[in-house]
């Protein structure tokens, strides 16, 4: 026969032992083992006092803190200072048992509301203790009771130790985490400010500069002119430091996007040339253009971005030459990658750049001196704003510089060859000399739908690629899985699993370098929502379709020579080409090509006219004239095939309804201008 | 002045009730307690309405079972006046697996001359951790006294009543203005153990010593009684041999269990903590009644003499157990009382007791009998 007390007491061991490390958070732990003592003890009230600098570094030391009672409400007093005399009766014993009527602890726990019992104090190594009261007459806080659970206390003291750790741990993780995000949200909310300062700035100067230009058509004597114009070039200056104020934020956040357009390119050049020889001053300062021999007329690229570099290092050129010649100069330095590489240059015999200040001459806000911010004016982020661009788009920017002599800013860019026959939109005629270009890639189609299928096959493999398809999202990651690819084509809406999802899965469950895989999504929606679902779900770009030749071809292969150079994370975004598809006109004008010549020749004379009648109902949010105005443009461009600009259109209009959000408003109506004054030019030129 | 509880059981009916409880307090001044038999048990939504439109201030429940003196009855009614100034809290969502004691008003008395009367839904879960939460709050400051309302079928149903409504899966919390003296016992005596519960889920026992609970349940009893315990048979044999879990210095708390499901484990009224280790009991008539007795002296010693309203919760699971015998628990409760010049009791016959164990934690029994002497 087994003595009860022994299985009293290994019963009691092996509950307490049972019931520790179920939890890292301590009063979790510590819940559970009291509780398991106080139901087989029939016990009164426990507490838990750990010495406060056990429980964090930033706790000050010679006192202990009450982290855990029950029942709550006995819970009196939270700290007991070292002074107290349970702290020494504690250096010298591991367990006490005390009448609760004993005076000596009556400041202790007359508080606790314990006024007769017993009660038992348990040391936990150089952690704390444990208090534990009893009520009952059952006499269960013996002594040597209590002594036995020595071992089981020391497990306790341990756990208790493991609980602390990992809390700091936790604390500490959380901490960090903290100052990121606080980190990340300041500098979010900083260049939020300056995108928002910039634009609520920009929105009155154009309708100072408008309101100027209508002035200066009316009659003013010699000197209202002079302090006129004074007035527009102010203005203008202020707009141009805005605007770079403006894409140095858009820079840091990362909402420029890159666009592949066919333009002139040697058009540009001599465009930006011809404004340079006209504001330099032309007795003293010759402005010349030097065009190497396999420069070609048409590239595909970001014309935009590249006059803005451009406009920026001759209009840099122009400030810092008195005197002396400024050499715009291009050449083709061959294919990389796929894609053809040109090297520009902008030369001066200017005061030149000392050596110290040429390297950080392309950091923001810094100017070589600090005397020419005031002689010459400007914010000093020009140089940051171009080297940031050209990084975007494929391209390194240096500089050579002799105080004194001149400087020579050249820098390379990438731009995808197109065809060079004036004024044609590019369509099928661009596959006769695009043949193999994609040679040696291996490119994964993921489409459901079978035409789709058949028309990707048909153009990639014209191209010289390899193509594999696969049906769904689930289907083109577990392709992704299994083979390399050197790039995929990612439908976004298909049965089983989602072009999003696919992309998620890739970058986040594949191993590198698979998971690393350009991701070009096929979309034939434009809205804003679907183009942040695109980025967030880890998609380098996307593409219209249907399918426009010049631009897929353009961006797989700006994505595949990206991948090799190991470069930039540059967004791609879909490209209407800067043309018309007269298709419609065709097709209503049933052969009547009259028709379709006056309705490009109506569009030639109103479209200015009305863009900047839009663009000064937008400067004075003007809601209702800019729902008209917007909504009846909307047709002109759908005549002459821009779907693209349609949509933005839309946007404007949209947003003169509901939410009103002047950014998206500009930004729609500043790109639908843009293509705008391209398409005039190409008609123009025809 | 709180007078004396309705001496003797209603019929069962709405207007028996009502007029009962005008009858026994014809001024209206008393707040109801009132215990109905779960059989012929009134509409109760009638009887809320009813109350309500006399203006009569209530809280009460059906039970397997009611008690007065020595009679007790599976129909009618007890009514017991209570201090005016009684307050009653309902807590909902006892089932809920998010289930969290709001904060509690303290009561309007000094706790230490209060009362806490518990009346819960007997077949609710989370019961341990709604009166651990309890007990967090007010512990041993003030008295409890209760027990869980319900009907012996078993099957959870709407069994708790206030001036607020009809009650399920709820505990009603009165504060009563007067303390109580207690006292707690069963009688059940270990024949086996101890065991493991190696694995359990609140009031399920799913293993004992690692084995499937109900296969060494049913091995225990074969030993002992010679007769095989089945699903079909399960509560008549089960009702003679609950579990104890262990309790230092003092009687096992008895977990019954009332049921085996299709995976062989033991469904329990009460909670039976995972890895805890426990005996399994079983009763004799003589201890059973003689555990009535210890209850209702402890209850004597502690109330010295005070004028006081007696009042019982017990275990149907007893009155299952000692059958006509039980006369003989309702009988020693009487003469104890007698004894003391206190008057008949009054009670329920619950499913599982509440008792803040005379001066320990507050504790959820099963087979057991609490007797309380609240004073007047």
């Amino acid at each position: 026969m087994i003595n009860p007390e022994i299985i009293n007491d290994i019963s009691l061991l092996y509950e307490l032992s049972l019931s520790l490390g179920k939890s890292h958070d301590i009063k979790e732990n510590a819940g559970n083992f009291i509780s398991t003592l106080m139901r087989r003890k029939g016990l009164s009230y426990a507490s838990l006092w750990i010495k406060a600098e056990k429980l964090s570094h930033e706790e000050e030391s010679g006192f202990y803190k009450r982290i855990y009672a029950y029942p709550h409400f006995r819970a009196g007093k939270q700290y007991l200072s070292f002074s107290h005399e349970i702290h020494s009766i504690l250096e010298k014993n591991e367990v006490y048992v005390v009448e609760s009527s004993d005076p000596v602890f009556q400041d202790f726990y007359h508080n606790e509301g314990e006024a007769m019992g017993k009660l038992a104090f348990l040391k936990l190594g150089d952690v704390g203790f444990l208090k534990l009261y009893s009520f009952s007459k059952k006499d269960t806080l013996k002594h040597e009771q209590l002594y036995k659970l020595n071992k089981v206390l020391d497990q306790f003291t341990h756990s208790l130790r493991a609980c602390m750790v990992h809390g700091q741990l936790k604390k500490e993780i959380q901490d960090r985490k903290k100052v990121e995000k606080e980190l990340r949200t300041s500098k979010e909310a900083e260049e939020q400010f300056f995108a928002n300062m910039s634009h609520e700035i920009r929105t009155p100067i154009n309708g100072m500069l408008g309101m100027m230009n209508l002035m200066g058509g009316t009659q003013l004597t010699e000197e209202q002119r002079e302090y006129l114009n004074d007035m527009i070039l102010s203005s203008k200056t202020l707009l141009s430091i805005l605007n770079d104020i403006l894409d140095f934020s858009k820079i840091q956040q990362g909402k420029i996007i890159i666009e592949q357009v066919r333009f002139d390119l040697i058009g540009r050049l001599r465009s930006q040339c011809n404004m340079a020889q006209s504001r330099a001053d032309q007795g003293k300062l010759n402005v010349k253009l030097d065009l190497g021999v396999n420069v070609p007329q048409f590239v595909a690229g970001d014309q935009f971005r590249f006059d803005q570099v451009m406009n920026n290092l001759i209009s840099n050129a122009l400030k810092f030459t008195e005197e002396g010649e400024i050499n715009i100069v291009a050449k083709f330095l061959g294919e990389e990658n796929g894609m053809d590489l040109y090297l520009f240059k902008v030369e001066d015999t200017g005061i030149g750049i000392p050596e110290e200040k040429q390297e950080s001459i392309f950091s923001s806000f810094v100017q070589a001196e600090a005397y020419t911010s005031r002689m010459f004016g400007g914010t000093g982020l020009g140089l940051p704003i171009v080297k940031q661009l050209l990084e975007l788009m494929g391209g390194e920017i240096r500089l050579d510089s002799e105080p004194g002599e001149g400087s020579s800013f050249y820098f390379t860019l990438p731009l995808g060859r197109v065809s060079q026959e004036a004024g044609t939109h590019s369509k099928d005629r661009g596959l006769v000399e695009k043949g193999s270009q994609l040679k040696g890639y291996h490119i994964l189609l993921v489409e459901d739908t079978p035409m789709n299928q058949k028309v990707g096959v048909r153009m990639l493999k014209k191209w010289g690629a390899g193509v594999e398809i696969a049906e769904n999202g689930l289907l083109g990651f577990e392709k992704c899985r299994d083979k390399k690819f050197d790039l995929v084509l990612m439908d976004l809406q298909m049965p089983v699993m989602s072009g999003y999802e696919a992309a998620i899965k890739i970058r986040n469950e594949l191993p590198t370098p698979k998971s690393k895989v350009p991701i070009i999504a096929l979309t034939a929606a434009v809205r804003e929502t679907v183009k942040r679902k695109v980025l967030e779900s880890g998609m380098d770009s996307y593409v219209m379709k249907p399918f426009e030749p010049d631009n897929l071809l353009g961006i797989i292969k700006f994505y595949l020579m990206k991948r090799a150079k190991k470069s930039l994370d540059t967004r791609y975004e879909d490209q209407a080409t800067a043309s018309i598809d007269t298709s419609y006109l065709e097709e209503i004008a049933d052969g009547d090509v009259q028709f379709i010549e006056d309705m490009i020749n109506l569009f030639k004379d109103q479209a200015p006219l009305e863009l900047d009648s839009l663009g000064h109902q937008i400067n004075a949010q003007d809601w209702e004239q800019i729902h008209q105005h917007t909504h009846k443009l909307k047709y002109p461009y759908t005549s002459i095939g821009r779907l693209d600009l349609v949509q933005k259109l839309a946007v404007i209009e949209e947003n003169t309804l509901k939410s009103r959000n002047i950014k998206l408003i500009q930004d729609a109506y500043d790109f639908v201008k843009r293509e705008t004054a391209i398409i005039l030019d190409q008609l123009n030129s025809r | 002045m709180v007078k004396s509880p309705f001496m003797a059981i209603i019929k069962p009916g709405v207007e028996a009730i009502l007029n009962a409880c005008i009858d026994s307090d014809p001024t209206g001044d008393n707040f109801k307690l009132i215990f109905l038999g779960e059989n012929n048990t009134p509409d109760l939504d009638l009887l809320v309405a009813q109350l309500n439109k006399a203006n009569i201030q209530f809280a009460g429940g059906v039970f397997p079972g009611i008690i007065s003196g020595t009679t007790k009855s599976e129909e009618g009614a007890i009514i017991i006046n209570l201090p005016a100034d009684s307050q009653v809290h309902v807590i909902e969502g006892l089932d809920s697996d998010n289930f969290m004691l709001p904060q509690l008003d303290i009561p309007k008395t000094d706790p230490d001359k209060s009362t806490g009367l518990i009346f819960l839904d007997g077949l609710t879960t989370h019961i341990a951790d709604f009166l651990w939460e309890v007990h967090n709050q007010f512990g041993s400051k003030m008295n409890f006294f209760g027990g869980g309302a319900g009907s012996l079928s078993l099957q959870q149903q709407a069994c708790l009543i206030s001036n607020e409504g009809v009650w399920q899966d709820a505990a009603l919390l009165l504060y009563v203005p007067k303390a109580i003296n207690l006292g707690v016992a069963h009688g059940w005596e270990k024949i086996i153990g101890p065991f493991v519960a190696t694995k359990t889920q609140k009031n399920v026992i799913c293993e004992l010593n690692w084995e499937n609970a109900f296969e060494v349940y049913k091995k225990v009893i074969k030993e002992d009684s010679g007769k095989d315990i089945n699903q079909e048979n399960f509560f008549g044999i089960a009702k003679g041999y609950p579990f104890g879990l262990l309790n230092e210095g003092d009687e096992d708390i008895v977990r019954d269990p009332i049921l085996t499901n299709e995976n062989g484990e033991l469904v329990c009224v009460g909670d039976v903590p995972e890895n805890s280790v426990i005996n399994i009991l079983k009763g004799k008539e003589e201890n059973l009644v003689g555990a009535a007795t210890t209850a209702t002296v402890s209850s004597v010693k502690r109330g010295k003499g005070k004028m006081a309203i007696p009042l019982v919760v017990d275990c149907i699971s007893r009155v299952l157990f000692l059958e006509s015998n039980f006369q003989a628990e309702l009988s020693t409760v009487k003469s104890t009382l007698d004894a003391a010049n206190l008057d008949e009791v009054q009670g329920i016959l619950s499913l599982g007791e509440i008792s803040s164990y005379g001066e320990g934690a507050l504790e959820f029994f099963n087979k057991t009998i609490v007797v309380g002497l609240l004073e007047k």
